[in-house]
């Protein structure tokens, strides 16, 4: 039986399907139940502040914590977890918090005291007498059951800066915290904010901060195990284990994201794999609202960083951000620095001492460079990415190749598929941004000579093409174009230079596979690849550059 | 066992290492009265905490966070509020409205049975504290100090109110803060 689980609103979930999926999270849960069951009325409080961008768990953390405080047995009960909506728009000011906080305290005890005191101040337009009265019910109630209240604050960083705003109401919010004996605050926010790092605000190092970190490769496989376990999908666990590769390319596209994960498991468990380019597409429609979403929870300056880090090739200096941005230098850094702590952005050692910054979950970038406009660089390259990761296994690769190369070749003979005609106009988008600089080649001996020379100077041209120089890291240019090389002995290069040369001689405009051959050349440092043999790829290629030739011979 | 306790406060066991430094303090207050400084986090709070959960013979703590006041009649009414809070410092404090009946009457009979925060509200609506605060403050500080009991007033970030008070009304900020510094000036 399917389970619906609600990726965006994890609340409407039953917490039993949470616990059956939970993942990773278990001593972080463990540590804040045991924390909390050890309180006694009068001891210390432990508030705590959880930080991860969305879909990393913060949500899920909360409610099973809620589940499992509520389902103490009544002589040992301690707490009541009281959870406010993901979105508090109507709470501006401590006394609205406090209100909110009587409603809902006295809505789960059922308390007649703590309702007749709601009632009492929700009208009061005095907000110090609202807090004087409310805090008294909320005393009193804790204090005749000697049980705390866990109060539960989403996105208190909107709540903090754009809500509330004022420092006084704020330093009243921990003077409530600090002086009452009943509240425990767990609070979350998808970023660092400086209400918390700021020395000169009320908040400033008072909680427990908690970063949730991504799911490892294995965390994601054990979600997914546990996700398919939930519905009883027997076919999908056999699936997993058949495709290994799919997993990897799971955690390369979400990062370790587990909502994502669990978007991803949706798609794959639903949907046949006949058509990648519809897959993809699919994929990105449904996470627009979740990334859209997480470009809002980010500052300005840090979603130009972020954008930018997205569309540039990847793996980015602060100093190539900085120029690209025309920011100084030094805010780049501090910016990274804060992306880099909420779970944004990555940081990798390279060679001279460099550090790049990534994007750990491919997919965002990948959205980003779709959403870009159509002639960015990014347009076509995300659609290359996707291809090549996620068909990691050489045997679907070709399986699904040798799939639309059928569809091409059918396609083709019918007068045009709609479907392989866009990917190749996209690809052709692509070209274009290499045409001037090709077009001044001519000739057989020319291009031989270029491309012997792209192979020898391929470190020097990887920094004139800023690229990272360290040797190790190959630019995708397409996987059908990486299969080609991996044919061998430099055959279906010189196919390429052929056709590309014989373009030339007709006086037509360089054909498509020819420029992004070149281009490939020009990116390709990892020569190895050129020795392993794929006589089907090489096959397949020599067949589109044959019929791509053909076609445009035919226009 | 103590636990660690980051960023919030420690209470009980929790607050631990600190021994010599309330032994110097509580000598101190024997003496003075004590300005705490240091930065943020350093644990002013927390010592302030330590000395109201286990306080030395002779001393009567109250605590008072007053971040959130900015006006001198509010710091009146929340000190006012704390003490009539206290069963033994109570009867002290309600000799300040002996000729009010109303009011009077209210504190004897129903002060006991009432939070703070209902004393709070009682006073700002049913009394001349928020108009004359300077007058109940002169008065406070005199029955005080004539009371046996050493009245021992923690008092957290008060510079951040004096600060508060200052944007708000600046005259008012300099009355408040002279008041202070007499009063503590001439009672014990």
């Amino acid at each position: 039986m399917t389970v619906i689980l609600h990726h965006y609103r994890p609340h409407l979930d039953k917490p039993e399907d949470l616990e059956a999926i939970s993942v990773a999270r278990e001593p972080l849960l463990d540590e804040m139940f045991a924390r909390l069951q050890r309180w006694e009325p009068g001891a210390s409080r432990q508030h705590y502040l959880l930080i991860g961008p969305r879909g990393i768990g913060k949500t899920h953390v909360l409610r099973l914590l809620q589940h499992r405080l509520s389902n103490v047995p009544s002589s040992e009960r301690k707490w009541f977890p009281l959870s406010f909506a993901e979105e508090q728009y109507a709470v501006t000011s401590v006394p609205d918090l406090l209100i909110e906080t009587l409603r809902s305290l006295a809505e789960v005890s059922g308390d007649r005291a703590l309702a007749e005191r709601y009632q009492r101040v929700r009208r009061e337009s005095d907000d110090q007498a609202v807090v004087d009265l409310a805090l008294d019910a909320l005393r009193s109630f804790c204090k005749a059951r000697a049980c705390g209240v866990l109060l539960t604050l989403e996105n208190v960083d909107r709540l903090l800066q754009d809500q509330i705003k004022k420092d006084a109401q704020i330093g009243l919010l921990r003077k409530i915290l600090i002086e009452e004996d009943w509240p425990v605050l767990i609070a979350t926010s998808p970023t660092y904010l400086s209400d918390v790092t700021d020395p000169q605000k009320p908040f400033f190092e008072f909680f427990q901060v908690v970063v949730l970190d991504e799911l490892s490769p294995e965390g994601v496989e054990t979600l997914l195990r546990k996700r398919a376990e939930l519905d009883g999908d027997n076919d999908f666990l056999a699936y997993l284990k058949r495709y290994r590769s799919r997993l990897r390319a799971l955690y390369h596209f979400s990062g370790g994201n587990p909502r994502l994960t669990l978007m991803l498991y949706d798609l794959l468990s639903r949907q046949a794999l006949t058509d990648v380019k519809i897959e993809l597409n699919g994929l990105l429609n449904q996470l627009t609202p979740f990334y859209q979403d997480r470009m809002k929870e980010v500052g300005p300056q840090e979603a130009k960083i972020l954008t930018t880090v997205a569309l540039l090739a990847e793996g980015v200096t602060p100093t190539e951000l900085a120029e690209e941005c025309r920011m100084d230098r030094t805010l780049v850094s501090a910016l990274l620095s804060r992306l880099e702590k909420a779970g944004y952005v990555h940081h990798e050692p390279r060679a001279r001492k460099q550090t790049v910054y990534t994007i750990p979950e491919r997919f965002f970038r990948i959205w980003h460079q779709m959403t870009a406009s159509r002639h960015a660089r990014g347009r076509i390259q995300y659609l290359l990415d996707f291809f090549s990761t996620w068909y990691a296994a050489p045997e679907e690769r070709d399986e699904v190749w040798g799939r639309l190369l059928t569809q091409f070749r059918e396609g083709a003979e019918r007068g045009g598929d709609a479907g392989v005609l866009t990917l190749i106009a996209s690809l052709k988008d692509e070209a274009d941004n290499v045409r001037g600089s090709t077009a001044a080649a001519s000739g057989r001996n020319a291009i031989n000579g270029a491309v012997a020379g792209v192979v020898n100077a391929i470190p020097d041209l990887a920094q004139a093409l800023n690229l990272r120089a360290d040797g190790t890291r190959v630019i995708d240019a397409g996987f059908f174009l990486r299969a080609a090389f991996r044919s061998g002995n430099l055959e279906v290069v010189q196919a390429f230079v052929e056709g590309f040369v014989s373009g030339i001689d007709n006086g037509e405009e360089a054909f498509l596979p020819h420029r992004i051959a070149l281009d490939f050349l020009r990116s390709n440092r990892d020569l190895t690849i050129l020795s392993r043999q794929s006589p089907e790829m090489r096959e397949a290629v020599e067949l589109l550059v044959s019929t791509f030739d053909q076609k445009e011979k035919g226009d | 066992m103590a636990e660690l306790v980051v960023g919030s406060l420690p209470r009980g066991d929790d607050y631990f290492d600190q021994k010599a430094l309330i032994e110097e303090v509580w000598g101190r207050l024997r003496k003075d009265s004590v300005l705490l400084v240091a930065p943020r986090r350093f644990g002013k709070t927390g010592l302030m905490f330590r000395l109201l959960d286990a306080p030395r013979a002779g001393f009567r703590p109250v605590y008072l966070d007053v971040e959130s006041i900015d006006n001198p009649a509010n710091f009146i009414i929340e000190v006012l509020a704390r003490l009539l809070h206290d069963d033994q410092l109570r009867r002290v404090v309600q000799g300040l409205w002996t000729g009010l009946k109303d009011i009077r009457d209210w504190l004897t009979s129903v002060v006991e049975e009432v939070d703070v925060g209902e004393i709070k509200v009682k006073l700002r609506e049913k009394t001349d504290v928020p108009a004359h605060w300077r007058m109940y403050g002169d008065r406070l500080m005199s029955i005080l100090g004539a009371a046996e009991m050493p009245l021992l007033l923690l008092i957290d970030e008060f510079p951040i109110m004096v600060g508060r008070m200052i944007q708000k009304k600046r005259e008012e900020a300099i009355e408040f803060l002279r008041w202070f510094r007499y009063g503590y000036q001439q009672e014990d």
